[in-house]
């Protein structure tokens, strides 16, 4: 806030009281020491000059986004993706986690991705579907698809969470359902790429 | 950081204000705010009624169903990709061209609706077929002749008559930066069946984040989709690849309803 003076005003002819004084003067020093903000300032007082180099947010773009290839087992024809010999259910973090040095205010996170997963006629599962997540250790999950029933798609996530000043990660985490017994070790049932995540900080 | 501690001199009852004292006292303050630093402000000490230069570059927002109705394209086939003309069009065009320095973020978002097709061969979960509704931009021309294909991404807007089993390859984990998806929008063909329709019904969110890596001139973007392909593993002549493959002829028909896209081009970042 601006300084506002609260302790009266000296008048001609007044004596000033030590009281008066000290009171004015130090409501002055506790604005100067900590309470300055854009009310002080008029408006359209700082431009490009006065800033320091892209000074006013910071932004990370990560793209070519896709499964890790530990859950991968290649084909030379047909299908490409996860199998059952590699993957058994449960969320699965991606190896690579964006992280940026953040000022302490607002993270923007958006994620996309586009997916693909076989149906339940084929899996012998009548539960097929798959699911997207993003992490940030130590503020915990900050955007979570539903379930995904669709065999192909786009994956959309977005999420604004304040943050502490320091080194903040992303982590991309994605989940598909076990199947039912019976179904092929080696049959391919998941698979997603085209993947980016864009993250913003303080921006205003 | 700039802190006034004013202990040199307080005035106390039944005294008088000295001169000496007071030009101290002041001159603490003096030398206090000489350097008055980010500890001194509040977090929010600046916003944008003090700025007088924006951050946001550029916002466009674009409605493409002026006209309310759904736009059937007749016989789509993936021998070649069409234009979204259906509405208002689906053109965000910067006449005079949008300058953008190396740093600048780019945010373009777009959402299409698909209500239908007819083509009931392709309405199969389990068949990994797919439409692509994709963004390209113009970076010479004014009158948006020059469409080009996103920076790094795979090319499937080639010319038209392209032959069966053509593969549109995908990125692979070895690959430096080519082949990328990521900023197209990805459509199930699976649906539900509705007479000879096949109602899709859906409209995913396509998203292109891009940072400017030097100094461009943007005329505008522009809207097409292709299909259907399939997705699989391309092995063939010595090629070995995932890809988007344009697998079998058809002559469908493909409902399109609203679309809408935003722009934001966002200066003053820091990577």
């Amino acid at each position: 806030m601006s300084f506002v003076r609260q302790e009266g005003q000296h008048r001609v002819a007044m004596t000033p009281q030590y009281d008066e004084f000290n009171n004015q003067f130090n409501a002055m020093v506790q604005t100067l020491n900590g309470s300055l903000d854009r009310e002080n300032l008029p408006t359209s007082c700082i431009g490009r000059g006065e800033l320091a180099t892209r000074a006013a947010w910071r932004g990370s773009i990560t793209d070519g986004l896709m499964l890790d290839s530990s859950y991968y087992d290649s084909l030379t024809s047909g299908y490409e993706g996860v199998d059952y010999d590699l993957y058994h259910g449960g969320w699965v973090t991606h190896s690579t986690a964006p992280s940026m040095a953040c000022k302490e205010g607002m993270l923007h996170v958006e994620f996309n991705c586009w997916a693909w997963h076989e149906s339940s006629s084929v899996v012998g599962s009548a539960d097929m579907y798959f699911r997207f997540q993003l992490v940030i250790p130590g503020l915990g999950v900050i955007a979570q698809s539903d379930k995904i029933y669709t065999h192909m798609t786009s994956v959309f996530l977005v999420s604004d969470i304040p943050v502490t000043q320091g080194s903040h990660s992303v982590q991309i985490q994605w989940l598909c359902p076990s199947p039912d017994s019976g179904a092929s070790l080696t049959q391919r049932f998941f698979w997603w790429e085209g993947g980016s995540l864009l993250m913003i900080n303080r921006y205003r | 950081m700039s802190r006034i501690d004013p202990t040199t001199y307080t005035p106390a009852e039944e005294s008088l204000i000295s001169a000496t004292g007071l030009t101290s006292k002041f001159s603490e303050v003096e030398v206090a705010t000489a350097a008055l630093d980010d500890e001194n402000v509040s977090a929010e000490g600046i916003d944008a009624r003090n700025l007088d230069s924006p951050f946001v570059l550029s916002a466009l927002r674009m409605n493409n169903n002026a006209d309310g109705s759904p736009h059937t394209y007749s016989s789509v086939d993936a021998a070649q990709s069409y234009e979204l003309t259906h509405g208002n069009g689906m053109d965000f065009a910067f006449p005079g061209g949008l300058s953008l320095e190396s740093g600048d973020i780019l945010r373009l978002h777009y959402q299409v609706y698909m209500a239908s097709h007819n083509e009931a061969l392709i309405n199969n979960a389990g068949a990994r077929t797919l439409f692509v509704v994709y963004p390209m931009w113009d970076l010479t021309s004014t009158s948006l002749v020059n469409m080009e294909v996103l920076p790094e991404h795979t090319d499937i807007h080639s010319s038209s008559s392209v032959p069966l089993n053509t593969p549109y390859q995908l990125e692979d984990f070895d690959s430096s930066g080519a082949y990328k998806t990521h900023g197209y929008a990805v459509y199930p063909t699976y649906g539900y069946l509705s007479g000879s329709l096949i109602e899709t019904r859906r409209a995913p969110h396509g998203v292109w984040n891009y940072r400017v890596p030097s100094a461009l001139t943007l005329y505008g973007f522009r809207f097409y989709f292709r299909g259907p392909f399939l997705y699989q593993h391309y092995s063939s002549g010595g090629s070995d690849f995932r890809a988007w493959v344009y697998a079998t002829s058809y002559a469908m028909n493909v409902t399109f309803e609203r679309g809408q896209a935003s722009f934001l081009a966002l200066r003053g970042g820091a990577t």
